[in-house]
């Protein structure tokens, strides 16, 4: 009956490293938030913390202007939901704010937004 | 309110659906044990069993255009309709739907044949209930293959259990006391298995999704799950009172009262089964408790904290002492001298217990609130130009507690650099920061900052601080005195290979802090990170080495936040190199170029996992 007790601690600890899980939330992006590239990127990349519906998610980037610079063909990377990209135009130095809105697989939607400059050195 | 709805279908279907595999359940695995007599309660469980299929068909349908609706943002009926097809072949949630919806259809057909294939229909059925895991919270959490597991046999056993109910009631419909009495023993060893089972998986559910007491008492999924733990508890009670009273009590009574009043009792049962499958509805639509921030509606909160301190220990280690020498005393005086003995063995206890309040400490309604930062190094890096500007004038440019002002306070502000800093909560810091503190006698010995700093800049302070005081403690060595977090950076390893530090969970690296690309030495025992303040953030081949090129990671905050935390002036930071061991936590900071004879320390310390991290630990006052 002792392998009972010491299954169950297993799987409670096999349950724990993700104790703490967010809502879909970018783990880390590209460019990466508040970044200063020296060359322009030619996509952005963003990795959630969960799972995504590409199809109900959505990456927007815009100029100072407010204009759309993106070319608006999100898709996962490597087949990984965790992983969207959408691709970029030829961007020009200056500020750009990324906004998503993600869909996680658990249906539930998160939204947000970082910027990142680019500034050619010299 | 289409949030309300959305999570009625989803209570409603799960009722359904549990009922009719509840009901293929007992068919397939009660009805043969307890007599095969066809009773007139066998054609009703066939009944109930179709009804529970059509109704969770039906309600299916009609969740699932609430959720596509939701999922889709759809405003109008067109854009409804618009989304349905979408969602259906392009989501996971719609996936699942057309699948289950594929299995029912299959077991109304299957429940139309009278008699054969039971088990193949409670075994398609169970598949149904299943894949319950595959949507919701658990689905979400797609890396915890455990949580989805126990999502599973969750709902199996919820199923087997609550689904068997109504079977039951219509089964011991007009049955003799005899079979009756069989059949209700035989439904109790389901019974039994599942409330095991149920109990079992609700554990891990609730580490991985409420986390520990803050997500429980502070946040609304805990408190609803607190209420389906209590109907859970209150189902237990009547359980028992049907197998220890009612049951036994079927063969005493001819007339079939016993068999009635058993009747009654499963049917409270019932109705208490399907308040928990909508109070489970509604947790699946509420954010998990782990994703929230908990509100603690305490002044106090548990904490062991003072069994850390060895002044304290003594006296706490007299609780159990003087409550085994109370129980003795009762246990010894229960026959001869009651009345004696019972408040002798009272005022003993009472004793005992009084420093029992030592396990408690004050609490803030932010005591669990969690940073949302991560411990970045965009936050630390934050947190670094606003302490200037609010904190130094008290706790001094270096956190030590000798800013120019702190002479004119009423108690000295906190000496930052203290190595306890970390053992306070997070959120008592953030509480501490934002609403200020009292010294001893009330007066303000420390303002509040929350009418002048945003949420987010105080969480970037607290991570601040708190590498601040990491660089400040690490000793002579380079050897942190307790590991923590390394700040998290975005890394390049290629032109669209980008990761974060987690990305090497499980991989012992070197983060090298350079001012230009450079040739390093190599350095076998770790994967090294260059760490540059202005990275050409695209790494190019080396042409010369064959190897593939060290992955770069960098920018004004990294570098920034990495000089804090190593205690460095960020000029001096060149030629610094930050050991982060398999889990993800700094151990060392050393030169670069270290003799061999330093670095032996810090590498074994890479070999092997910490004991425990500086955080979390608790600090009682």
């Amino acid at each position: 009956m002792r392998i009972i007790p010491a299954t169950f601690a297993i799987l409670v600890a096999l349950a724990l490293p993700n104790a703490v899980f967010a809502h879909a939330f970018p783990r880390s992006s590209m460019p990466p938030v508040g970044a200063t590239l020296k060359t322009a990127p030619e996509a952005v990349v963003i990795t959630f913390t969960e799972a995504l519906e590409p199809r109900f998610s959505s990456i927007q980037v815009t100029d100072a202007s407010g204009a759309r610079v993106d070319t608006g063909d999100l898709h996962t990377v490597d087949g990984d939901a965790h992983r969207v990209a959408v691709g970029l135009k030829t961007l020009a130095a200056g500020t750009y704010k990324v906004t998503w809105h993600a869909t996680s697989v658990d249906t539930h939607k998160t939204e947000g937004s970082f910027t990142f400059t680019i500034a050619p050195g010299p | 309110m289409l949030g309300i709805a959305v999570a009625l279908c989803r209570g409603v279907h799960l009722a359904a659906l549990l009922s009719g595999f509840g009901a293929a359940l007992f068919r397939a695995a009660i009805v043969p044990v307890a007599g095969t007599e066809a009773g007139a309660g066998d054609a009703a469980i066939g009944r109930l069993l179709r009804a529970s299929l059509v109704a969770a068909l039906a309600v299916l349908a009609l969740w699932f255009a609430l959720e596509a609706a939701t999922i889709a943002d759809a405003g109008g009926l067109g854009a409804e309709l618009g989304a349905l097809m979408p969602v259906a072949l392009a989501t996971r949630f719609g996936h699942v739907v057309l699948a289950r919806a594929a299995l029912l259809i299959v077991a109304l057909w299957l429940a139309r044949r009278r008699g054969r294939s039971r088990w193949a229909l409670a075994g398609l059925l169970a598949v149904a209930v299943a894949s319950q895991a595959a949507i919701g919270h658990a689905a979400a959490a797609t890396d915890n293959v455990v949580l989805a597991l126990a999502v599973g046999l969750h709902v199996i056993a919820a199923g087997a259990w609550l689904g068997g109910l109504l079977p039951l009631i219509l089964y011991l419909r007009g049955r003799d006391p005899a079979g009756a009495a069989r059949a209700a023993v035989a439904f109790g060893t389901v019974g039994l298995i599942a409330v095991a089972v149920l109990a079992g998986s609700a554990v891990v559910q609730s580490i991985a999704l409420i986390g520990g007491i803050g997500g429980w008492v502070g946040t609304a999924y805990g408190r609803l799950a607190f209420l389906k733990l209590g109907m859970f508890v209150l189902l237990l009670g009547i359980a028992a009172i049907n197998r220890f009273r009612l049951i036994p009590a079927i063969a005493r009574r001819p007339d079939g009262g016993g068999v009635a009043a058993l009747r009654a009792s499963i049917a409270a049962e019932a109705v208490i089964g399907l308040a928990i499958v909508l109070t489970a509805a509604g947790l699946a639509s509420l954010p998990p408790a782990a994703h929230e921030q908990p509100v603690w509606p305490f002044a106090w909160r548990p904490s062991a904290a003072a069994l850390g301190e060895p002044e304290l220990r003594d006296e706490l280690l007299g609780i159990p002492v003087g409550l085994a020498v109370a129980l003795l005393l009762a246990l010894l005086g229960w026959r001869r001298a009651r009345w004696l003995v019972v408040p002798a063995a009272l005022a003993v206890a009472a004793v005992a217990l009084r420093p029992f309040d030592l396990f408690f400490v004050e609490a803030y309604p932010t005591s669990y609130a969690r940073s949302p930062t991560g411990f970045s190094a965009a936050a630390i890096a934050r947190g670094a130009a606003l302490f200037p500007l609010h904190c130094a004038a008290c706790h001094g440019e270096e956190g030590r507690g000798d800013g120019p002002l702190a002479a004119r306070l009423s108690i000295p502000p906190a000496d930052l650099t203290a190595p306890h800093l970390w053992d306070h909560a997070e959120g008592e810091l953030y509480w501490w920061i934002a609403r200020g503190m009292r010294d001893p006698v009330g007066g303000p010995a420390m303002p509040g900052f929350g009418s002048v700093l945003a949420e987010d800049d105080i969480w970037a302070l607290i991570d601040f601080v708190r590498a601040q005081n990491v660089g400040a403690g690490t000793d002579g060595d380079g050897v942190l005195a307790a590991p923590v977090p390394a700040p998290a950076i975005d890394i390049a390893c290629g032109a669209a290979d980008w990761r974060g530090l987690e990305a090497f969970r499980g991989e012992a690296i070197r983060v090298a802090a350079v001012a230009a690309t450079q040739p390093l030495s190599p350095f076998p025992d770790a994967a090294t990170i260059l760490l540059m303040r202005e990275p050409d953030l695209v790494p190019e081949p080396d042409p010369v080495a064959s190897s593939a090129p060290p992955c770069r990671a960098g920018g004004a905050a990294a570098w920034t936040a990495y000089a804090v935390i190593a205690g460095i002036p960020e000029g001096a930071l060149d030629g610094t190199a930050f050991l982060i061991d398999r889990d993800g936590l700094l151990r060392a900071t050393q030169p670069l170029d270290a003799p061999q004879s330093a670095r032996a320390a810090p590498i074994a310390l890479l070999a092997r996992p910490a004991a425990r991290s500086a955080i979390g630990v608790g600090h009682h006052h």
